[in-house]
């Protein structure tokens, strides 16, 4: 309750400020509320039932003096607590390159940077199994902390973005009876600094496509004493991006192989990917197909410490704007987890302030 | 009587070319305006398109400050016309680059003088009025008129 009323308290001192000073000043949020219920075999046991749930409460603001920028996002989970989400100071010394330091979304493939927390962003209701957020059990580290040179430039061939990231490499901690990813936000756990690139194009004969590739490189360490504990594992991961936007249409996908190594010098290969296509019937309906797979080795080091399991998950779906600010949408999916199969069926209404 | 007919479509045909010319000469102008300090003299209707999505961010080591009208009725034909949006659509994007870039949205002003009067005053600045309301001592110049119809 405490907590709940700081973030009120912040809010309020935000919006005073914003009013004010009446200048580069924003704060912004979004919100979201679900219901979701699947059927016999699912692995959650709280959705057979059916639940209603709060997402979370993301509140974020930025402000620009001049060059330097400064960026908070603040989220308050479904469970009361307060989690610092990313803050960057930021220097533009151009359009073509900006320096950011600080705790931000890692720049891998499109989704991880284009939604994140932002729901009523999201095209869907849940991020594909590939982007899950680390408290998740996703298997990359969605936050780093860091480092990041990033630009765009237009060119004749066309809007280029691009690039590189250095930060602390993430850990595994425990988080109940799991072992979840950590980013390191205060200091690293080994001398190996998390290296990244990332490159798009928006072709100028094709401005409605854009292709892209980043890879994250890092090693990893099991921070728990809970058997079995991993050791050191290298992991390099390469993705590779694409969006497509015809009219009324809107395709994406992105391909993820995943190389980890363990300190024997052993090599696990293993890869997810995703397709998203949504086609906008009008401004306000919005069908959309989601699949989703996942396929790792049984005897990685990694994925056992993390017990991911190959998943295959299709989801059939549809969004209504209220407005340009708020949308509900409804899913449902057929998913096949480590042989086991069920349906899903899912609610949400999110919201953006 | 064929005379008459000739007449008949003569005078039709000028009362709709008249008409025509009536409409473009009412056609009205946006008029993309800069502090005088601006690095350009004239810019490209991708390039306003390119600073009004936070694409575009400086011009020749000089940040790029845009504005935008309170009006809705020019912000929407601005929007409309010159940016290829809707203005929900184009509030949308903004929603969107904020959270995922932390790039603040155009400043906004609530009338055609305070916008001239603010961008005269801020180095960088860009923003946009009809063009008739520009004057020669304005203190700002204008980079590009665009035509957006009556």
């Amino acid at each position: 309750m405490r907590r709940i009323l700081c973030v009120f308290i912040l809010v309020i001192t935000a919006s005073v400020l914003a009013i004010s000073s009446g200048h580069a000043f924003e704060f912004k949020g979004f919100a979201d509320v679900s219901f979701s219920k699947s059927t016999e075999g699912a692995d959650d046991i709280r959705y057979r039932n059916g639940s209603f749930a709060f997402g979370s409460v993301d509140l974020y603001f930025a402000e620009s003096l001049e060059d330097v920028e400064l960026l908070s996002e603040l989220i308050v989970t479904s469970s009361g607590s307060i989690v610092a989400e990313r803050l960057y100071l930021g220097y533009t010394f151009s359009d073509e390159l900006k320096l950011r330091v600080g705790r931000f979304h890692t720049p891998l493939g499109f989704w991880n940077t284009s939604y994140h927390h932002g729901r009523q962003l999201q095209p869907t209701i849940l991020r594909p199994e590939a982007v899950r957020f680390e408290f998740e059990g996703g298997i990359f580290p969605a936050h780093s902390v860091g480092v990041w040179l990033t630009g765009r430039s237009r060119t004749t061939a066309g809007m280029l973005e691009y690039g590189v990231e250095t930060s602390n490499g993430p850990k595994i901690v425990s988080s109940g009876s799991n072992k979840v990813l950590n980013s390191n936000n205060t200091s690293d756990n080994n001398i190996g600094k998390a290296v990244g690139f990332h490159a798009a194009i928006s072709p100028a004969v094709m401005e409605n496509l854009k292709v892209g590739v980043s890879g994250h490189f890092a090693r990893v360490k099991d921070d728990t004493a809970t058997a079995p504990v991993m050791k050191d594992v290298d992991q390099a991961v390469y993705v590779a991006a694409v969006m497509y936007s015809p009219g009324n249409v809107n395709i994406s996908g992105e391909y993820f192989a995943i190389g980890n190594k363990s300190e024997s010098d052993k090599k696990y290969n293993s890869n997810a990917y995703f397709g998203l296509i949504t086609y906008a019937l009008t401004e306000k309906w919005v069908p959309y197909l989601l699949y989703d797979n996942m396929s790792i080795k049984k005897d990685d080091p990694y994925f056992k410490a993390l017990k991911t399991k190959d998943v295959t998950k299709t989801t059939l779906g549809l969004r209504y704007n209220i407005s340009y600010r708020s949308s509900v949408k409804g899913e449902v999916r057929a998913v096949e987890k480590d042989n086991n199969d069920w349906n899903e069926f899912a609610l949400q209404w999110a919201l953006a302030f | 009587m064929k005379f008459a007919k000739l007449g008949f479509v003569v005078g039709l045909i000028t009362l709709l070319l008249s008409g025509t010319f009536y409409a473009s000469a009412y056609a009205r102008e946006l008029a993309i305006i800069a502090n005088k300090d601006y690095p350009l003299n004239s810019i490209s209707a991708s390039a306003v398109k390119d600073i009004y999505l936070g694409e575009k961010k400086s011009e020749g080591g000089v940040k790029i400050k845009p504005m935008e009208q309170k009006d809705e009725a020019i912000k929407k034909r601005f929007i409309e016309k010159v940016m290829g949006s809707t203005v929900d659509g184009y509030k949308a994007y903004w929603i969107k680059k904020f959270f995922q870039e932390g790039v603040t949205p155009p400043t906004s002003k609530g009338s055609p003088v305070e916008m001239i009067q603010a961008i005269s005053q801020t180095g960088g600045s860009v923003g946009y009025v009809w063009a008739d309301e520009v004057k020669g001592d304005s203190g700002v110049k204008v980079l590009l008129k665009i035509e957006v119809g009556n």
